[in-house]
């Protein structure tokens, strides 16, 4: 008993590390994107490549990647320890967390406003009704369904 | 207009992965559990699914390039609706009324995102 007490806590607290890595991903991948100039125009690709800054395009990217890749496999270790219908409206967090960071953090410069607040908090109750005490038929581990 | 075009094409790679990752899972099901990873890697559908999360990634950035981050990772969720879809029409699984009430609450939010 004790055990899988300490397993779904476990499991709790990795699916909420694959949470906030994800918002990390979005937030580095945007960071990126935006210092890669895509308005020039590209005669020779090698030498665009390089002209590419390692620390404000290549590396945010990079790590972006990697932030993504390790939150679905912190994403599937959770799997493995909580139900479903505990483990997939978690993952509605993800939504507020991304525009507080790209709200509050000085790089972004993205406003708050009411209707988009409204819009993810009906996100998020949409998510809640449509994964809450579901079937395991309806969602495998592969069924995380976007990035 | 290009960021919704890359959006709608980014959620089309995503959704074609799902499916594929869907087939996949089903035809290990029945397998022997001890030999699933090497099942997995030799299915062709297996690598088709992991190139289309690629596709899937290339034109996210297209979008994250023209488009605010708070504003295209909501609209991203458009995804669990045409999952759905997919569930009840492609695999044939019953869909409770309150999922539907989930999807509309859902794309209700999408709808004022959108605007926003």
């Amino acid at each position: 008993m004790n055990t899988s007490d300490d397993s779904y806590k476990r499991g709790l607290s990795l699916a909420l590390c694959s949470v906030a890595l994800v918002a990390v991903a979005q937030l580095l991948l945007k960071f990126g994107v935006a210092h890669v100039p895509l308005a020039a125009p590209v005669h020779d690709f090698t030498q665009w490549l390089g002209s590419l800054s390692i620390t404000r395009a290549v590396m945010p990217l990079a790590l972006g990647i990697a932030c993504y890749g390790s939150s679905v496999l912190c994403w599937i270790s959770a799997l493995g320890r909580l139900p479903l219908s505990v483990a997939y409206p978690l993952l509605s967090l993800s939504y507020p967390l991304v525009y507080l960071g790209a709200t509050w953090l000085p790089w972004f410069g993205e406003t708050l406003n009411t209707q988009r607040i409204a819009g993810i908090a009906l996100i998020m109750l949409g998510v809640a009704l449509l994964t809450w005490k579901t079937n395991s038929s309806a969602h495998t581990a592969a069924a995380r369904t976007h990035l | 207009m290009v960021a919704y075009g890359a959006l709608l094409i980014s959620i089309l790679f995503t959704v074609a992965s799902q499916i594929l990752q869907k087939q996949v899972a089903d035809s290990c099901a029945r397998g022997a559990p001890t030999s699933a990873v090497i099942t997995y890697f030799s299915q062709p559908r297996f690598w088709l699914a992991l190139l289309c999360l690629g596709g899937a990634m290339l034109s996210w950035l297209l979008v994250l390039s023209h488009m605010e981050v708070s504003k295209a990772y909501s609209l991203l969720s458009v995804n669990y609706a045409v999952m759905l879809l997919v569930s009840r029409f492609m695999f044939g699984e019953s869909i409770p009324a309150r999922r539907w009430l989930g999807v509309a609450c859902l794309l209700a939010g999408i709808i004022l995102i959108a605007q926003s």
